[in-house]
């Protein structure tokens, strides 16, 4: 009944043409008017607390970040030095966006921040090279995702700690799985590429590559200074996506001086508004995600899945599937948090390794983050790109597909993460 | 538009500008301040979260006013003119009811915490309530005078819409022209 | 006895397996059996209904039935709170229960109704330990320059500075990260905390300072609480300090077996000599000073004769 009401309302207001913020809201409502708990304070104290959160800061900033270099002449000299090194192959810069998206993931905990960074960068150069706009933010959607599988990640804290877990152990199981999903989405995107009509440039020379580099020092310093800022603790990835914004805004305006006050003034109000159309949404969703909680959905769904307690692998499969559906309407965190501490001892008791587990379960709720109608990576790329909604959807279809496809070889081969996270340790 | 709504834009925009720059600077600074002077400054992170909770409720009301926040709306726009006005004007009625239950919810909200002073800040922690009850006067306002341009016929059915999806052109239509009040 | 039926949300931060959760249940499992069913209660540990200071709003608001935290927290409220978070000047725990089962707990919470809250018992979470990467912590000099992330509120801040250390308040969703890449040298909690939290995988050394003291407050909103009839209200704070008795136990037991399975785990633990710990509470001596002047004196005057401390 109460899923019944969820899906439906939120799927009613949706087609209504409401912002998807506001059906999430209406949602949240009506989730309050079945319990019996209809008061404006939940709306309220979810919606403004949720934005209250110093992690999330580093949305604006790396979004500001992004701004700045594009319009300081920063992204437009990587662009060259990407071009001159990878531009004559087929599709060079998606693979860019993936080794990027890796990067980045050692660098951050969360898939928002990284997908704002990437979005922000990269999204341009891949239009201005001739691909899909679509096709481009859908690739850098699911690279995006692989952020909170590689360590650094917040999601697998909280699932540590809310399932009495290892931490370091979850994270170093996460590397492999994290680089297999990587390497899913090059082989997706050479064969989607290749439908492309992208002309590759001509092979620049040895020359025209130093050129490029030597142009583009500054440029490529900041990457070097989050990594070795977050590397050795110097600062939180929040902190990092200050450091971000400050440096670009001395490249541009001193050593470039490619960006006047007056630019600068209309992206950082650019830059203010797209982080708030993130948040906004963002906040929406804590509202029916407070009411879920409380309204133990995931609990009425699990009493379901009791039976087939004795085979493991198919008891695997069909949380995952499980998951897939929760997670196309909740967040990776609420969904850690509320289905984590209850399927963690189901499994446990059927024989599973629960570090297994975890990573399976995070890599699940992180493709969650690009599933509609809750998909708040999917929203990040939209708002920083741009993007037509829908058209970002048939987009990340494919890399979604074969994230799912990885998803599923490694419930039927537990080794996959199992071995690699022993050579790890050891 | 009047001179008073140009005057009231262009204040959110400041708004926003500044949000920014605050955040940006307490954030760097404290960085500076931790590996040069040894010593941070304790309420950055708090009034950070502060600020950017002031910044995304005054953003989100300029992207309201702009219809751009996301949406799906694939299928309002095959629907007939008709039944596009009622799902525009349907759409608006439940926005403005929640619209109504958060203006309440932030009022008592912010009248509970008042004068609770918050460790993180050193200012009441009202004040993040204060912000809720803003965008709902401010954003409910906005919607029931497009409720009331709908029903008196003044809206075109250009401006049937509520939310930035298929129609990118329009959005953007849209956008410009807000941007291009705001900057005058 | 007159019971409605009635679902209490009963919300908290700590994990699963801490003591103050550990409490929760308890108090839900005792309140079903003695209302004959009729008062129920549903726990939610790790946070999930949102973060202390908006759960304590909620109660405020009637959102949300009942919440256990830090007492020391409620400072926001009303200023006699501090006198709980003081550092270094409680050390006896038999004397802290007779204090707040007392006349102490009483002043404390007759001040809370105003502010919409009722306080129904105090339970605890135990002594906060100082843990670090550095180096071994024997002596006041040894955390000199330390980086210790610590909770936002000023008075904790001002202790750790009279310490010596380079308190820096951070959010404790970025605490695991930040001591494992070494943003912050340490941080400082109760050894369940510590091990519920894992931070001794990315820690070396406990020093066992019981420099705080933390009991827990249990608050029922007072909303909820004034729909209630005198024979649930008198239940409730019945099963609420039956239920303290029961979750003390648990605590310090809790102490030292969590204590036991960090240095297990590889933690070099550390006791500090009385003589050293005596050298620490002079060192906050000023800020003891300073904060005393926010709180009632004879609140101070009680609290100092029992626990043997003299400010002057
Ligand atoms: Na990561
Ligand atoms: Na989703």
């Amino acid at each position: 009944m109460t899923i019944t009401l969820f899906t439906g309302t939120l799927l009613l207001v949706i087609a209504l043409g409401a912002p998807i913020a506001y059906a999430l809201i209406v949602t949240g409502a009506a989730l309050m008017w079945q319990m019996g708990l209809f008061d404006g304070q939940i709306i309220a104290q979810n919606l403004l607390n949720a934005v209250d959160s110093f992690p999330m800061i580093a949305i604006p900033l790396f979004i500001l970040a992004g701004e700045v270099m594009n319009t300081g002449g920063l992204s437009r000299r990587i662009i060259a030095l990407a071009q001159t090194l990878v531009g004559h192959r087929r599709g060079g810069l998606g693979y860019v966006v993936i080794f990027a998206g890796v990067l980045l993931s050692s660098l951050s905990g969360s898939a928002l921040a990284d997908a704002a960074s990437l979005s922000a960068l990269l999204l341009p150069m891949m239009v201005a090279a001739g691909h899909s706009k679509a096709r481009a933010g859908g690739l850098i959607a699911s690279a995006s995702i692989i952020g909170p599988i590689i360590p650094p990640s917040i999601g697998f804290i909280v699932f540590g700690v809310a399932t009495n877990l290892s931490i370091s152990k979850l994270f170093l199981a996460g590397i492999a799985p994290g680089l297999m999903i990587a390497l899913a989405l090059a082989i997706t995107w050479f064969f989607v590429s290749r439908h492309e009509d992208v002309e590759p440039s001509p092979k620049a020379t040895a020359a025209e590559r130093l050129h490029a580099f030597v142009d583009s020092l500054w440029a490529l310093m900041l990457p070097v200074i989050i990594i070795v800022g977050l590397r050795f603790g110097i600062v939180t990835p929040t902190e990092a996506a200050a450091v971000a914004a400050a440096y670009s805004l001395f490249v541009a305006m001193v050593v470039y001086r490619e960006l006047s006050v007056e630019q600068l003034l209309d992206l950082t109000f650019r830059a203010g508004k797209t982080a708030a159309g993130v948040m906004f949404l963002v906040a929406a969703a804590a509202i029916p995600a407070w009411m879920i909680t409380i309204a133990d959905i995931p609990g009425q769904v699990i009493a379901l899945v009791e039976p087939l307690m004795d085979n493991p692998k198919l008891l695997v499969f069909a949380l995952m599937l499980l998951i897939i559906v929760v997670g196309t309407a909740m967040d990776l965190t609420p969904t850690i948090l509320l289905l984590g501490p209850i399927l963690v001892p189901v499994v446990v008791a059927a024989g599973v390794d629960p570090i297994y587990f975890g990573v399976l379960f995070l890599i699940n709720c992180a493709i969650g983050l690009i599933t509609p109608p809750v998909g708040t990576v999917l929203n990040v790329v939209c708002a920083v790109g741009k993007i037509n909604y829908e058209a970002l959807l048939k987009g990340t279809l494919p890399f979604f597909l074969a994230q799912v496809a990885v998803l599923f070889l490694l419930v039927l081969f537990p080794e996959l993460i199992t071995v690699p996270a022993t050579w790890i340790s050891h | 538009m009047t001179v008073l709504t140009k005057l009231y834009l262009k204040g959110l925009r400041w708004i926003v500008i500044l949000c920014m720059a605050a955040i940006l600077i307490l954030i760097f600074c404290n960085v500076v301040m931790r590996y040069v002077f040894n010593s941070g400054i304790y309420l950055s992170e708090g009034v950070s979260g502060l600020l950017y909770v002031w910044m995304t409720f005054v953003g989100a009301l300029l992207v309201l006013y702009e219809r751009g926040h996301i949406g799906v709306d694939m299928l309002v726009r095959r629907l007939p003119l008709a039944a596009r006005r009622a799902a525009f004007g349907l759409a608006h009625v439940v926005m403005l009811g929640v619209t109504w239950l958060l203006l309440v919810g932030s009022w008592q909200q912010a009248a509970i915490n008042l004068r609770v002073i918050s460790p993180a800040t050193h200012l009441p922690i009202g004040l993040i309530y204060i912000a809720g009850v803003l965008f709902a006067v401010m954003s409910g306002l906005f919607l029931l005078s497009q409720l009331a341009l709908l029903l008196t016929g003044r809206l075109s059915d250009a401006d049937l819409t509520v939310s930035a999806g298929e129609d990118d052109d329009e959005a953007s239509r849209l956008l410009g022209d807000m941007n291009a009040g705001v900057a005058k | 006895q007159d019971y409605n039926s009635r679902m209490i949300k009963f919300a908290a931060t700590g994990q699963e397996g801490t003591p103050p959760v550990q409490g929760m249940h308890i108090f839900a499992e005792k309140l079903a059996e003695r209302s004959g069913g009729k008062l129920n209660t549903r726990v939610f540990a790790n946070g999930v209904l949102g973060g202390d200071v908006q759960v304590l709003s909620s109660l405020q608001g009637g959102v949300i039935e009942m919440m256990v935290w830090n007492a020391g927290n409620m400072i926001t409220q009303e200023p006699d709170f501090g006198i709980l978070d003081l550092p270094f000047i409680y050390q006896d725990v038999e004397v802290m229960d007779k204090l707040l089962d007392g006349e102490v707990g009483k002043q404390l919470t007759d001040q809370l109704p105003e502010h919409g809250v009722i306080g129904l018992a105090f339970w605890e979470q135990g002594f906060r330990l100082l843990t670090n990467n550095k180096h071994e912590v024997h002596k006041l000099e040894d955390m000199a320059g330390l980086k210790i992330r610590v909770q936002q509120n000023q008075l904790l801040i001002d202790m750790w500075s009279a310490l010596g250390a380079n308190p820096l308040p951070m959010a404790v969703t970025e605490l695991y990260t930040a001591l494992e890449t070494g943003a912050v040298d340490g941080q400082e909690t109760t050894a369940p905390f510590i091990y519920g939290s894992k931070y001794h995988e990315v820690q070396k050394y406990v020093s066992v300072t019981r420099h705080n003291y933390n009991p827990q407050i249990v608050l029922i909103g007072k909303p909820f609480w004034d729909k209630l009839n005198d024979d649930e209200k008198a239940l409730i704070i019945d099963v609420a300090r039956e239920t303290a008795l029961e979750q003390r136990k648990i605590s310090r037991e809790a102490q030292t077996t969590a204590l036991d399975a960090i240095r297990d785990a590889g933690n070099t633990v550390t006791e500090i000599e009385p003589a050293e710990l005596d050298r620490m509470k002079e060192a906050v001596r000023p800020v003891i000073a300073k904060y005393s002047e926010t709180f009632d004196p004879a609140l101070s005057k009680t609290v100092f004769d029992a626990v043997g401390f003299k400010l002057d």
